[in-house]
């Protein structure tokens, strides 16, 4: 795999060139700073652009279109990288080699065509298109609690800090979601595709000069900011009481969350520790959480935790019974507690390495992981693939019980199921 | 071995079958990754069977093929869990309605890793105290599963589907029948079903196809099997009716799920399975899904809030034809979906665009080791057979048989199971 990054006027292309894959993946990356505003636009932008366009205003005939370009595939989406929030439009189709020669360019410049001329009319979107988009976005709000797992993760997020960045509240994006039309949706858009900072990644046997011939006609903007950003989100305050809130429901399993901040880690803790720290706390079927609480006592079909370093935001997940909350979150507070007492076995610190390492190599298999492992690399100066491999290793039983206690239990979130299970 | 070729696809399998009967199936890829998957045709729905050597139906309670899959994890020496994790190794395990299928995946430790599948499924150690103790697991495993709607709607139309068939019964179980599993079922089931004679072993990815085998027969080289014979399944008399049309399941949930569920008898369709299936996912996309005016409208007047999915199951001597999805009125959208259907005729152009798309993304069947695993195991399991020709098939679908197939279709006998907040509604 060979990587190439082309400086030109308005973006950065990154080429990871390599013949281990039979398709081409190219991803436009459009880097903005994270609000709510932006945040609800995104939503909405994810499916505007792309549910029809200037050339192909009725819905069928584009996904015929697509499928007739041996099944090319486009996709508008949203992420959040800790205080930034990325706008991405992708596209991935199968390798000339395989279909027929000059689709190679032909598949990337009906791409970009369709990227940049969705549907407008009157100087905004397609009315009706957007107001679908906007309803449908409202019926995902209002029936988020549909969904428990996700809902109760939400809900965490809210009751850890209303004015955190990652706070997530439904009311408040329906607030947002209030004030936005097809005019004003459409003058966002512009503003993205002009003004944020914009970095392609493609990945494929796939000649340089083309792409760039391609890209350089259908991509008119001059200017580019193309230095390091800093994602990372801080804590304003770290809290010195535990705070828990408990929700009653109509489900018959309850869903406890238990959320934690961490503050002043290195860049090896967020990039190694932290992955370590997760995975012998809880990240799978060796972890303490799953031995204590499952294993050990049966209380619970699955127990995990995850978290974004990058947020310095950690939880514990898992679905109980009702009648089991208080001892589970005393076993799991005692679990925490034994990792900073480095009370584990070593074992896991083995185990957890060879994991971390096996996950890479498999992921380099596939291309979209690759790409995003590139894309990752170059925005928070990641190590490589490469490098990571072989920096796990160095990660000691005193960096993990370190990190403990950088790493702060904040609140407690229930969602109660109060229907009789059984 | 025999050396097979998915015709124009250029992925290799090698394939043997041991005197004890395991089938094995070896695609070696490209790859850094290793994926493993063992199967027994043994899963939810076979609930009541002949032991070998018996003469007499045994009957388990339902769910016992899922609480049977818990238990193979329990065994004398080392845990499961705890091999595979030594090596960094994935590995887990899944009960369908009509399989048991135990995996690993990793890029180290072959050698290693598959002797200890092999194994830890055939010497698992069932005991009554640890039966017991996984009692409480499953059953919050069953809230959670109970919690979710779309698994509410197809348990309910499943349970209404059939007359006979044990097909209905959830794949976990019911709460009371979860408890009333015992050792005694387990061992029973675990005795007939968990034999090299009902099993396939599919390896896909970095390995070498001859030493692979040799480490397979090796390890099998110290067990006796007194037999090849496998546990005598039931047949089911089931009729092409079903055995309720309707119901309702409350759920504490603000938009409503259904599932729409034809019973299809296959033998009036004559045609190969295979190709069946093939003609009704186009019938499915073209009509309801990405490439229908029905998904577009619906979505632009707000009735639907997401595509709909669809599935075909193969049951005995029917298929299900499943359709589901979140919707604001269910029977609304029903009532659009069943006259949709009324017309099941589409355009040859069109059969041969998705002809065209399901081609080109075949050729990425060579850089896939675990959907390349999933291929062949679903193949063997649902055909009995890997299907090699499946390029040549595809491109042989036509306008012309598709009319064949619908014209035999009958559609008459269907549930409809919607699962929706009855206080609000």
């Amino acid at each position: 795999m060979k990587y190439e990054k082309i400086k030109r006027d308005g973006y950065n292309l990154h080429l990871i060139k390599t013949d281990k894959f039979r398709t081409v993946n190219m991803v436009l990356n459009y880097v903005g700073p994270r609000d709510k505003k932006s945040t609800v636009c995104l939503e909405l932008l994810e499916m505007v652009t792309l549910y029809v366009t200037k050339d192909y205003p009725n819905r069928i005939e584009f996904a015929k279109a697509c499928a007739n370009m041996y099944d090319l595939r486009m996709r508008a989406g949203k992420q959040q990288w800790g205080k930034y929030n990325v706008f991405n439009l992708s596209v991935s189709f199968i390798n000339e080699k395989y279909t027929k020669k000059g689709m190679n360019k032909k598949s990337i410049s009906f791409a970009l065509k369709q990227f940049f001329n969705p549907l407008t009319s009157n100087g905004g979107f397609d009315k009706e298109i957007f107001e679908m988009t906007k309803k449908l976005y409202k019926e995902e709000l209002i029936s988020l609690k549909d969904n428990p797992e996700l809902y109760s993760h939400l809900r965490l997020k809210e009751e850890m800090g209303k004015k955190d960045f990652y706070s997530y509240t439904a009311a408040e994006e329906l607030n947002v979601l209030e004030k936005i039309n097809e005019k004003n949706l459409y003058s966002f858009y512009k503003k993205v595709l002009k003004n944020y900072d914009l970095e392609i990644f493609i990945i494929g046997d796939i000649d340089k000069d083309e792409v760039l011939s391609v890209l350089d006609s259908k991509i008119k903007r001059k200017i580019n900011d193309d230095t390091v950003k800093d994602f990372k989100i801080n804590h304003s305050k770290i809290r010195s009481r535990i705070k828990t809130v408990i929700e009653p429901s109509d489900f018959s399993q309850s869903k406890l969350d238990m959320g934690f901040k961490t503050e002043n880690l290195t860049p090896f803790e967020r990039q190694y520790v932290s992955y370590m720290y997760g995975s012998i706390l809880g990240g799978g079927t060796d972890s303490l959480l799953f031995d204590e609480v499952r294993g050990k006592r049966s209380l619970c079909y699955y127990i995990y935790t995850t978290g974004d370093a990058r947020s310095n935001f950690f939880q514990i997940k898992s679905g109980i019974d009702s009648r089991n909350i208080k001892k589970v979150i005393s076993i799991a507070k005692k679990c925490v507690q034994k990792m900073k007492d480095g009370d584990f076995d070593d074992k896991l610190i083995e185990q957890s390495k060879k994991c971390y390492i096996n996950v890479i190599t498999e992921n380099e298999d596939y291309p979209a992981p690759v790409l995003a492992d590139y894309a990752g690399t170059y925005f928070f100066e990641k190590d490589s693939m490469e490098i990571r491999k072989k920096k796990i290793s160095e990660v000691t039983k005193e960096d993990i019980m370190n990190f403990a206690k950088k790493i702060h239990l904040d609140t407690i979130y229930v969602l109660r199921g109060d229907k009789n299970g059984d | 071995m025999e050396i097979k070729t998915f015709k124009k696809l250029d992925t290799k399998v090698y394939e043997e079958t041991l005197e004890n009967g395991l089938r094995i199936f070896i695609a070696p890829l490209k790859r850094n990754g290793i994926s493993v998957s063992y199967t027994t045709l043994f899963g939810g729905k076979d609930i009541s069977f002949i032991p070998e050597g018996s003469e007499e139906i045994y009957d388990c309670p339902p769910g016992v093929a899922h609480f049977l899959e818990h238990k193979m994890f329990d065994r004398k020496g080392e845990n499961v869990f705890n091999f595979f994790n030594k090596s960094g190794t994935y590995n887990n395990a899944f009960t369908y309605k009509e399989k048991t299928k135990y995996i690993f995946q990793g890029p180290t430790n072959f050698e290693e890793n598959l002797n200890f599948l092999l194994d830890y499924v055939a010497t698992p150690t069932f005991t009554k105290t640890k039966v017991e103790k996984e009692k409480p697991i499953i059953l919050e495993e069953a809230r959670s599963n109970f919690d979710n709607p779309i698994n509410m709607a197809f348990d309910t139309a499943m349970k209404n589907c059939f007359h006979e068939n044990p097909y209905m019964f959830p794949i976990i179980g019911t709460f009371p029948s979860i408890e009333a599993i015992s050792k005694e079922d387990i061992e029973m089931c675990y005795k007939t079903f968990y034999n090299p004679a009902n099993m396939i072993l599919v390896i896909t990815g970095n390995v070498d196809p001859v030493d692979t085998l040799e480490i397979v027969k090796n390890n099998f080289s110290k067990r006796n099997y007194s037999s090849n014979k496998r546990g005598l399944k039931l047949k089911y008399d089931e009729p092409d009716s079903v055995a309720r049309e309707y119901e309702e399941a409350n759920m504490p949930i603000t938009n409503e799920v259904f599932y729409l569920a034809y019973k299809i008898n296959k033998k009036k369709l004559n045609m190969d399975l295979y190709k069946i299936n093939h003609y009704l996912k186009c019938l499915f996309i073209l009509k309801l899904g990405s490439l229908s005016l029905f998904n577009d409208e619906g979505l632009r007047s707000g009735e639907l809030l997401g595509q709909l999915g669809s599935e075909i199951i193969d049951i005995d001597d029917h298929i299900i034809f499943g359709i589901y999805g979140e919707v604001k009125n269910a029977t609304e959208t029903l009532r659009k979906i069943q006259n949709e259907l009324g017309d099941l005729s589409i355009e040859e152009s069109d059969l041969e665009l998705l002809k065209k798309s399901t081609l080109s993304n075949l050729i990425l069947m060579n850089e896939q080791v675990t959907g390349t695993n999933n291929k062949i195991e679903e193949d063997v399991c649902k055909y009995g057979k890997v299907v090699y020709d499946v390029y040549d098939i595809i491109k042989g679908l036509s306008i012309k048989e598709y009319s064949e197939l619908i014209k035999n279709m009958d559609l008459s006998n269907y549930t409809i199971a919607i699962a929706k907040n009855k206080k609000t509604s």
